[in-house]
């Protein structure tokens, strides 16, 4: 006969397992929304595409000047000849990446049932290059920032769509595994990704003023101008953790790809625009 | 089930470092004799190191604890003692703060999501 106690830790085990079973994306994404429109009522939905440019007007004219000889168009022209090199069994990256013509940026991460991991777009390039016999390119590298950037600006426009199936458990829980992250407190300095892009939006670090969580994923990868160079999302994921004085984790880590699986998510609907260009 | 035996063994690692260190601690006291400053400076650099493992096995891992390791070794070699067990000291503490921070933050996370 089961006790009271025995009755007490089966109710709590049954809430734990209800409340990870029903977690609820959709939820999440339009509470997500709602907590910005509420914060910035004059800032149109669209406009959180721009980062920290639909909230800082100063610096919104400065990139808007920078927009019109783009920093990144070099990279841009090394992009489309990379993307259209024919790999030694005859392939191409098209082979790949179906509906590639009209943009696929929007439909990464993505959840792979086959390897049981979210697959980035940058995961997705180097399985391409595997399985068509070529070595995976460096994630941070030249040539893979390169095709990114091609790849975002051939999508540019297509409203982001990640999908995380509630009938898919595995893409849940990388989902709340990416969500976890977003919340967690790291670091000497005791702060969430949270804390600077949700809570203090539009407040200033030094000379800079924070940027919203929504929106983050469309414009990667970016041409920074301090670096004199190209980004990738996971690179800034990078310079985030060292910000708070947390050791990162490698670039496209399961914690960094579960962290834009969750991200790219909460900005669904909002039309990719990358490359951009940041400070 | 993966999943719930990486947490297992997380808060495991999390248990025995923060609660009571019996995971890290070295069992004796260092010794007082003069020539065993050696000695003592590898107790001293092996607990902190596990320490530092387990956070890092937390995913909690600080910046800068590898490097005051690092640096300490450096000390060490040179026969700065005094030095070098300062600078394990301040690497031990970082390592257990931030297993305590992953502690609290398993669940504190929770209280920051944005809900409508």
């Amino acid at each position: 006969m089961p006790t009271a106690s025995h009755k007490y830790l089966l109710i709590v085990l049954a809430a734990m397992f209800c409340s990870s079973v029903l977690a609820d994306p959709n939820a999440d994404r339009e509470a997500f929304v709602a907590y910005f429109e509420a914060s910035f009522p004059d800032i149109p939905f669209n406009e959180y595409a721009n980062g920290i440019y639909a909230i800082d007007a100063d610096a919104r004219e400065q990139w808007e000047e920078i927009e019109t000889f783009p920093p990144y168009s070099f990279t841009l022209d090394t992009g489309a000849g990379l993307w259209n090199e024919t790999f030694p069994d005859g392939k191409t990256y098209a082979d790949c990446f179906a509906g590639s013509d009209s943009g696929v940026r929007q439909n990464y991460p993505r959840f792979d049932t086959h390897r049981d991991e979210v697959e980035t777009l940058e995961t997705a390039i180097n399985h391409c290059r595997e399985k068509h016999g070529l070595a995976g390119l460096k994630f941070n590298g030249e040539k893979m920032l390169a095709l990114t950037a091609h790849m975002a600006f051939v999508s540019r426009g297509n409203p982001i769509s990640i999908r995380v199936s509630e009938d898919e458990p595995r893409a849940l829980a990388a989902y709340e595994a990416g969500k976890q992250f977003y919340y967690t407190k790291r670091g000497q300095l005791n702060f969430s990704c949270s804390d600077c892009h949700v809570t203090s939006v539009g407040l200033r670090v030094r000379a800079d003023r924070l940027s919203a969580g929504l929106g983050h994923p469309t414009h990667f990868p970016v041409y920074r101008s301090k670096l004199g160079g190209m980004i990738s999302l996971h690179k800034r994921f990078s310079g985030c953790v060292r910000d708070v004085r947390a050791k990162p984790f490698a670039l496209q880590s399961t914690e960094f790809r579960n962290l834009e699986y969750f991200l790219t998510f909460m900005s669904n609907g909002l039309e990719v625009n990358g490359p951009g260009a940041r400070k | 089930m993966r999943r719930v035996l990486l947490l297992s063994s997380m808060f495991y690692v999390i248990q025995v470092a923060a609660e009571d260190g019996a995971g890290c601690r070295a069992p004796n006291e260092a010794s007082k004799a003069p020539d065993s400053a050696m000695t003592n400076y590898k107790q001293s650099h092996a607990r902190a190191e596990c320490f530092r493992l387990a956070a890092a096995g937390a995913g909690a891992e600080w910046l800068k604890t590898e490097e005051l390791l690092q640096q300490s070794v450096e000390e060490a070699l040179q026969g700065n003692w005094d030095s070098a067990d300062q600078l394990v000291q301040r690497a031990q503490f970082q390592a257990e703060t931030a297993l305590l921070q992953a502690q609290h933050e398993s669940e504190a996370w929770k209280h920051r999501v944005v809900k409508k």
